[in-house]
């Protein structure tokens, strides 16, 4: 009997040893060695180049007629409705009939300019995007107004008496990450001429809101296949609201994740495969597709410190849900495939996601309270 | 012992960027602490009874992760009232004392 004992004790010892080997085996190989940080920034590089990679565009025509108002300021499931008619459309020739139209809204502009940059980034043949003028002579108007018509290339005659220059920052394709201030200002400015916040109010949309997207877009949204980043922002004074639209033509804030150092636990969080559920959790958890959001040698990023899996990165969306509740303002994202609508009281009053893509990247769209002045 | 530093005037107007890959990647967070704050990496500056202020006056936009980068920092390794008694902020508006004391007391690092 002792015999028996003296051997089981042995044997326990024997596997708890084999066990602890085995555990300090995966810990080794959790660890972020530099070869191993650089097998995951390269895998990330990869994907990039996968999702970039030109394709032959195979259908041939589409038309989509536009009638009455489009844009996110007026009715989500409408600009959706229309944005994911186009956007995957495939289509070599795709023509806009705005005939019907009687405004374009500033995300619309915006989609509509991430849309041609998308199709420039992903097309192997020629696409070709037309559209004809509205009857409406101040939809023509403000098309040129906001920079959409230069944008273009289009000849046009700027038309006076529509919209004055002070009231809009123009959209422009910003080729590098250098004019973020300049253009962060401008939209300050704006802000700054015709809303009804307070001046602290103001501070906190440049602090907290504008300055953590314009990271976001930076960080997240441009790549060394994607240089581009959009803003747009226009004053309406009869509807009284400041539209805010920054975008860029980036993987998207579900991809992001995906394939960032959180990937494993992103999946935990979020179970599913639905972009807008992503984009969800996004903005009420701190999760980061950064590069330095995990243990990662600290020589690969020129970073002082390297700091445990999934720390530290990951608060800035959350930021700027917090403190578009706070001033009550509207908050819309679209992010490929997902759509996310809070109204000025932070609660979702619109979430979806698509077959189609709904914005060939990620919009960050805000809408400030402003100054109405009524038509005489 | 205290020294002061004008931030706005000696180092940016617009502190936003947390480190290279954000933003214009242009005067960050590791890099002000790398510049100004080098004597804060040692324990004795802590424990000692020097501080050191930071001026606001000239700062036009801070942003959270910025501070974040530089203040919340230090909550890895010292209490936070230890880093606000240490580290004194002059001139700062409402706002920008909201996004630091939210940073320092949100703390660097946290568990997923």
């Amino acid at each position: 009997m002792k015999h028996l004992f003296a051997n089981q004790k042995k044997h326990q010892k024997r596997r708890a040893k084999s066990q602890l080997k085995n555990k300090l085996k995966k810990l080794k190989k959790k660890k972020y060695t530099p070869k191993r940080a650089t097998k995951s920034l390269s895998k990330k590089n990869k994907d990039l180049k996968k999702f970039y990679k030109p394709r032959e565009y195979t259908h041939s025509f589409i038309q989509e007629f536009v009638s009455g108002q489009i844009g996110l300021e007026h009715n989500v499931q409408d600009f959706v409705d229309f944005s994911s008619k186009i956007i995957d459309s495939n289509c070599t020739r795709v023509y806009l009939d705005f005939r019907n139209a009687t405004r374009i809204w500033p995300s619309s502009v915006t989609m509509l300019v991430s849309l041609i940059e998308w199709v420039n980034l992903t097309s192997s043949n020629s696409v070709r995007i037309g559209s004809s003028d509205s009857n409406t002579a101040d939809v023509n108007a403000y098309l040129g107004h906001c920079g959409f018509y230069e944008y273009v290339k289009r000849d046009f005659t700027p038309q006076t008496g529509f919209y004055p220059p002070n009231e809009v920052v123009k959209i422009k394709q910003e080729p590098s990450v250098k004019n973020t201030r300049i253009r962060q200002q401008a939209i300050l400015n704006l802000i700054k001429l015709h809303s009804t916040l307070s001046s602290d109010d103001i501070e906190r949309v440049d602090c907290k809101i504008l300055s953590e997207i314009f990271v976001n877009v930076t960080e997240h949204g441009v790549t060394a296949n994607v240089s581009g980043w959009f803003v747009l922002a226009q004053y309406h004074k009869t509807n009284g609201i400041i539209s805010i639209c920054i975008a860029d033509n980036g993987i998207g804030i579900k991809n992001s994740l995906m394939t960032g150092f959180q990937a494993d636990n992103v999946a935990k969080i979020v179970k599913s495969q639905n972009d807008a559920d992503y984009i969800e959790t996004a903005l009420t958890q701190y999760i980061s597709g950064a590069l330095d959001s995990s243990e990662i040698s600290p020589k690969l990023l020129g970073l002082q410190h390297a700091v445990p899996q999934g720390k530290k990165r990951g608060k800035g969306l959350k930021y700027v849900v917090d403190t578009c509740k706070q001033l009550k303002l509207k908050l819309n994202i679209c992010s490929h495939y997902g759509v996310i609508a809070l109204d000025e009281n932070g609660s979702t009053h619109y979430k979806h996601t698509l077959n189609k893509r709904c914005f060939a990247g990620t919009l960050y769209h805000i809408i400030i309270p402003a100054r109405k002045v009524q038509d005489v | 012992m205290s020294r002061e530093i004008d931030i706005g005037s000696e180092f940016s107007d617009y502190l936003v960027n947390r480190n290279k890959l954000q933003g214009d990647g242009s005067f960050t967070a590791i890099e002000f602490r790398e510049k100004f704050l080098q004597e804060l990496e040692n324990e004795h500056w802590w424990n000692s009874n020097n501080t050191i202020t930071l001026n606001f006056k000239n700062v036009v936009t801070l942003g959270p992760s910025w501070a974040n980068e530089v203040f919340a920092f230090y909550t890895d390794k010292y209490a936070k009232d230890l880093i606000k008694k240490k580290i004194i902020f002059k001139d700062l508006s409402v706002v920008k004392r909201e996004i630091i004391d939210q940073e320092i007391d949100s703390g660097y690092v946290r568990k997923l």
